[in-house]
């Protein structure tokens, strides 16, 4: 198996085993704590990545046993989110339905420039806004989660994997309701999926896979330089002008370079393909950018690694 | 708590830290930047090599080695900044040595924070799985002690309330309860007792000894001396990073009161040379046993002040205090005059010197200022240990707990006492 496969393969069975777990909880569960066997640790000065073999072999097992912790965080942090309010878990809903309303206003009073698709503007915003807000949660989701448990970073040797788990879980549920409500409002007007529709999901998991990847490496940094998220905010907004979002991707010199250069363009303007089902017009710049973002993927997972014991020397308790 | 039974190897858990040293940075800028650059290290594969301290650097910790076995509690003694928290981080694989290797065998519970992961909003109930969680405890586990936890926290009619409701004590002692039902192997506690009333203290110490005497390991770090000399026998006393002492924990405690005093505030300035404004100077005072090798406790002691003067001078007096090491206290005078004892200083220098019999004192470090007076109008002619550092002589004792104890309830004098038989 190719390493490139394995970050994919790693994703997806988390996610199995994320579902699983949320079933186990509502009984009662249990992790590797109660083993028989004492767990060794030893702690030196040698580069970690002197024995790759021993760093990966540590990372799936923390992956592994970050699962149930994952789960707490990740409940810890919605209701904490949506205990202090009268709308508690509607908020989960009302943001992106606000989105809509908004596009679909926009639209309607011809304030929005027109493009040429087959799609009607409006709901062609819709989406690709839908699906820019998944990647740009995706992005900030792992940095918002580590500046939340800082201190508790500085102080606890719990398994990292667990913030990045969790973070990702909380996207992907964010997510998948962005999903439900796009395609409730496709129905609702009376729009005619095709099967492609269901494939968009997965479009849609690569770009959380590439948002993932841009969060992991700027999260550490950001843990020591206030800069990051300062200039992340700055950042989004450039690249929301950058990506086709609300225009469709050009194919003319100079414009095209958007598409070329920016790896966000192919996986939104296919996500959106699919929604609607039109043809893919960029399949092979896609799957580029999908094997390079699992590749990264497996990167930026060891470069957080890498960098946390740095990191919590720095940073302090 | 029932150790063994989840934990039959637990005789073989261990701690071994061989030659540990760590390196920090004063300048945060720097220090941030530093950060960067053994990331880059770490990922390019060249960091490991012996290094030499960098621009604005220093050791942290040097050259720290001990064992500890199932059943061992190590008490970690030492000033603000001696590296203790930086030790307990290194064990508890928060951070990675510069140099030499760690070896923990079992399971680790660090409480350098209690109740990590509490959320303002959620229960108390709610947050016990958090806390748990962070510290790698399962929810199965949990759920079977939640009532112990409850109840040794003493909050049953407060957890379900949001724990923002609760007082810093009642957080402090859910955090403590929570980390005590874990059944870790090795526990490495950070000064988090501190907090809490005295009942809950006597219920934790409680807690802590059923832990050894069940095979637990513990480290712990405290500046309150009376908790660490009842629950650890042996202890290391760090200074600078390093370890100055290993051993008893009542030797460990007399070694760093000493340590404390041995820091005399003032700074010893050379005298300056006698002039028509100033015609006396005092250039030191040493303090000799008289008739032994040490000042002890009920000895005596010879005090000797030198001096320099312009001319001879008629009429003057002497004398000095004694103080306690941080010059806060002034334990006694003694000034010639009083006793009609009226002294002559001789042209270019001399000394003068009086024995003290019968010391009253407990054995610890104490300070002596000086002064020549003129013998009839009191006026101070030359003092010494006001405006520069004062003389110090220390009173030796044997290291006992009854010694220790005068240091740790800074104690002064000793009383003579008599305690009459229970009838």
């Amino acid at each position: 198996m190719p390493d490139s496969c394995l970050p994919f393969v790693l994703g997806v069975w988390s996610f199995v085993e994320f579902l699983a777990v949320v079933k186990d909880s509502l009984k009662t569960h249990d992790t590797p704590a109660d083993a028989v066997v004492l767990p060794e640790a030893v702690y030196v000065a040698a580069p970690l990545l002197r024995e790759p073999g021993v760093l990966l072999r540590a990372m799936a097992r923390d992956l592994v046993n970050s699962r149930s912790l994952a789960y707490r965080l990740l409940a810890r942090s919605l209701r904490s989110q949506y205990r202090q309010s009268l709308l508690g878990y509607l908020w989960v809903v009302i943001a992106p339905i606000a989105a809509t309303g908004g596009v679909l206003f926009l639209s309607r009073q011809k304030i929005l420039l027109s493009v040429e698709t087959t799609v009607p503007y409006g709901l062609y915003v819709f989406a690709g806004i839908l699906i820019w807000q998944i990647f740009t949660d995706s992005m900030q989701r792992p940095i918002q989660w580590l500046s939340t448990y800082r201190s508790v970073i500085g102080r606890v040797n719990f398994p990292r994997e667990a913030l990045i788990l969790g973070a990702l879980w909380e996207v992907l549920i964010q997510a998948g309701i962005r999903i439900i409500i796009l395609f409730c409002v496709l129905l609702w007007i009376g729009w005619k999926m095709g099967a492609s529709f269901f494939f968009a999901p997965l479009a849609i998991l690569v770009l959380v896979g590439l948002g993932l990847v841009v969060g992991l490496i700027l999260a550490p940094i950001g843990l020591l330089y206030g800069d990051v998220e300062r200039s992340m905010n700055l950042a989004l907004v450039f690249w929301f002008f950058l990506t086709p979002v609300v225009y469709a991707p050009r194919s003319g010199w100079p414009a095209s370079l958007l598409n070329q250069l920016n790896p966000v363009s192919p996986l939104l303007a296919t996500a959106r393909e699919l929604v609607f089902g039109m043809p893919l017009t960029q399949p092979a710049a896609f799957l580029a950018v999908s094997v390079l973002a699992l590749v990264a993927l497996l990167a930026g997972w060891v470069f957080l690694r890498l960098a946390m014991p740095h990191l919590v020397e720095r940073f302090g308790g | 708590m029932k150790r063994h039974e989840s934990h039959p190897m637990n005789s073989s858990a261990l701690i071994d830290a061989r030659s540990l040293a760590k390196k920090y940075c004063r300048d945060l800028k720097k220090s941030l930047w530093y950060g960067l650059s053994d990331i880059g290290k770490e990922i390019t594969g060249r960091m490991g090599a012996a290094e030499r301290l960098r621009p604005g650097e220093f050791w942290a910790l040097r050259d720290v080695s001990f064992q500890l076995t199932p059943g061992e509690a190590l008490g970690l003694l030492g000033r603000n900044g001696a590296g203790k928290t930086t030790l307990l981080r290194i064990l508890s694989g928060l951070m990675r040595p510069d140099e030499g290797v760690a070896r923990l065998r079992g399971k680790v519970a660090p409480l350098i924070e209690l109740g990590a992961g509490f959320s303002p909003v959620l229960t108390g109930r709610e947050n016990i799985f958090v806390n748990a969680a962070i510290l790698g405890v399962s929810a199965r586990v949990v759920s079977r002690e939640i009532d112990a936890i409850v109840d040794f926290a003493e909050i049953s009619d407060s957890i379900d309330a949001p724990i923002q409701s609760y007082s810093e004590g009642m957080k402090a002692r859910l955090g403590f309860a929570v980390a005590a039902h874990l059944n870790p192997d090795i526990m490495l506690v950070d000064e988090v007792l501190a907090v809490g009333d005295m009942g809950f203290q006597r219920k934790c110490l409680k807690r802590i000894s059923q832990y050894l005497s069940d095979g637990g390991i513990l480290v712990f770090v405290s500046h309150n001396m009376h908790l660490i000399q009842s629950i650890c026998q042996r202890s290391i006393v760090l200074d600078g990073g390093r370890v100055v002492f290993d051993g008893s924990t009542v030797a460990a405690v007399a070694r760093y009161t000493r340590l404390n005093e041995s820091k005399i505030e003032g700074s010893a300035k050379s005298p300056a040379e006698p002039s028509e404004q100033t015609p006396v100077v005092i250039d030191g005072v040493s303090i000799v046993p008289s008739d032994a090798i040490e000042i002890s406790p009920g000895g005596s002691f010879q005090l000797t002040l030198r001096y320099r003067s312009l001319r001879d001078m008629e009429s003057v007096t002497w004398g000095f205090s004694l103080w306690t090491h941080d010059q806060e206290v002034r334990i006694a005078t003694s000034v010639g005059k009083h006793d009609g004892h009226v002294q002559r200083l001789c042209a270019g220098g001399g000394a003068l010197s009086c024995v003290v019999r019968n010391l009253p004192l407990v054995p610890r470090t104490y300070c002596v200022r000086a002064g020549i007076y003129d013998a009839v109008t009191g006026w101070p002619i030359a003092r010494f240990g006001w405006e520069d550092a004062p003389a110090s002589f220390e009173v030796q004792g044997p290291t006992n707990e009854e010694n220790s104890r005068h240091r740790i309830d800074n104690d002064i004098v000793n009383l003579d006492v008599w305690w009459s038989k229970p009838c």
